[in-house]
């Protein structure tokens, strides 16, 4: 009985001189991230010498770096495409930016620090300039048209049938009118075109042609548009003016391009100008070369055809958003525009 | 080339952007492409809104490169800014920040004992289930050697936190060195929610 008594006694002493004299976990790890001061490196190495359990637990705290390490550079391996570049680099150099460069060239800043005073004078003389030129005439004092005289105004628009197959029009309140008596897009009324119609709508020097079974309404200075084709054309002037679809926002920085509105997605192609697009989950994108772009229902983009989901698609923005029963036919135009 | 070089390199190009030549710009997009998509893919899932933000990212570093201020590392400014964009996209969406171990990291110790894996593999396994901010701390780190200031600076939490965290963290995953085995979920490596 002593015998055990006096056994057990070493080794609980034993076990605690271990304990205390073994380098932690924490240690091992200040070790191997060179965290410890050059005295403390010297003890743990000695202790690690002698002690084979410490170097062992060392040794697993090695390799757990070393996975550590290979996992980070698995990570970071990941490369630019040279299409993300090109859109990043063409983001940059867009004039809005440049501006921001040249504000922070310290000699033009030191320039308009010095110089503030001659601003006020200068703009008196560059806006007395513009109104000169916006009001006289031309220089052999024939009358010209003035450059703003023709305002983009969506009430102002014109429809001209270009394929008029005979059949009939929906509006606001299911009304139905032949397509060719339909000379005018009134505002805040929605309109669904037959199958096989093809409409041309102008407004001001801009117009636009619609077709596919297009919906589509116009208030004062935007544009939905909830199933169809719509190839578009603005001239300036047009600022505020904005294309709403299920899926994204469009807003023209006066350009040529078509939005197709589909079931699954939404594909915007740029023809020529420059176009800013928000999707629905609020990223945006500024289209300024000729392409394409697509938006799946999330409002995310994508350069193919996005795949078909189960959740809510821009077929739902069809009549049978707010019936689910309702068949496309029979479903008003109007019910398809307030759903978004 | 040596790291104090790399630095004057990576100044020089900071420098010439500044200076109006956007072009210069480009291979700083090229070098750190990897370290941006890498952060944000550790909270948004979408490969597609990874690269939408990345970019996004780059965008913001360049308009605010009068910011940084060029005694610091360009890199954990980059990252921090990544993080930032990342989590007002996941505000933005109504999303949380992953705050918790993946319920699926319990599972673990499901699998067959003849199911064997390689520790590699495992230890993979087992980070890519962690909160995110835990395996950013990994990735700036092991793959980046960030000190501990940095990343603090990158996830604003003390450095103190960071050091306790991927000390446990490594106590917790070391295990599959030790054992082969996972490693069971614990409370005490919960993130906190900023």
């Amino acid at each position: 009985m002593k015998n055990l008594s006096q056994g057990l006694t070493w080794f609980f002493q034993k076990s605690n001189a271990m304990k205390i004299n073994c380098p932690d976990s924490v240690e091992l790890q200040d070790y191997l991230d060179h965290n410890l001061s050059l005295e403390q490196r010297k003890d743990c190495e000695q202790h690690l010498k002698n002690c084979a359990d410490c170097r062992q637990r060392l040794e697993t705290f090695t390799q757990l770096y070393q996975a550590g390490g290979d996992y980070a550079a698995q990570q970071l391996s990941v490369k630019p495409s040279p299409r993300q570049i090109e859109s990043i680099m063409n983001r940059i150099k867009l004039p809005g930016k440049k501006t921001q460069d040249s504000a922070k060239n310290d000699l033009i800043s030191q320039f308009l620090a010095n110089f503030k005073w001659l601003f006020a004078p200068a703009f008196v003389l560059i806006f007395t300039a513009i109104f000169l030129l916006l009001t006289k005439s031309g220089p052999e004092n024939i009358p010209q048209p003035r450059p703003f005289a023709k305002q983009f105004d969506l009430q102002a628009n014109v429809v001209e049938p270009i394929f008029d197959p005979g059949t009939i029009l929906k509006t606001s309140g299911d009304q139905q009118i032949k397509l060719s008596e339909f000379s005018r897009v009134p505002l805040n009324c929605a309109v669904q075109l037959p199958k096989d119609a093809m409409i041309l709508i102008r407004i001001a020097d801009s117009q636009m042609k619609l077709n596919d079974e297009a919906v589509f309404s116009f208030s004062e200075k935007e544009m939905k548009l909830a199933a169809g084709h719509a190839m578009i054309e603005l001239n300036p002037p047009h600022s505020g003016f904005i294309i709403k679809t299920p899926f994204a926002e469009v807003t023209p920085l006066g350009t040529r391009f078509s939005i197709e509105v589909k079931k699954h997605f939404i594909k915007i192609e740029l023809e020529e100008g420059q176009i800013a697009i928000t999707g629905k989950s609020g990223i945006k994108r500024i289209l300024s070369k000729p392409g394409h772009v697509f938006v799946n229902p999330d409002g995310q983009f994508s350069n193919r055809i996005p795949q078909a989901q189960s959740n809510p698609t821009a077929s739902e923005y069809r009549p049978e958003i707010h019936n689910h029963q309702a068949p496309i036919d029979n479903g008003s135009p109007q019910r398809i525009l307030d759903s978004f | 080339m040596s790291n104090d070089s790399l630095k004057n390199a990576e100044r020089q190009l900071i420098h010439n952007t500044l200076s109006g030549d956007s072009s210069s710009f480009q291979p700083l997009v090229e070098k750190y492409w990897g370290l941006v998509f890498s952060i944000i893919k550790k909270y948004v899932k979408d490969q597609e809104t990874v690269a939408d933000l990345s970019q996004e990212v780059f965008l913001i570093a360049y308009s605010r490169l009068q910011q940084y201020r060029p005694e610091f590392n360009f890199s954990p400014w980059l990252s921090k800014i990544a993080v930032n964009k990342a989590l007002e996209y996941l505000r933005r969406e109504k999303r949380s920040p992953v705050v918790d171990f993946d319920p699926d990291f319990a599972e673990c110790h499901r699998f067959a004992p003849e199911q064997i894996l390689k520790q590699r593999e495992l230890f993979d396994e087992c980070l890519e289930k962690l909160p995110a901010e835990m395996q950013i701390i990994f990735i700036l780190r092991h793959g980046l050697e960030f000190s501990y200031e940095d990343i603090a600076h990158v996830l604003d939490l003390p450095a103190g936190t960071i050091k306790g965290l991927l000390f446990r963290v490594r106590n917790h995953l070391k295990k599959i060195f030790e054992q082969g085995e996972k490693p069971q979920p614990r409370a005490d490596m919960v993130f906190s929610e900023k």
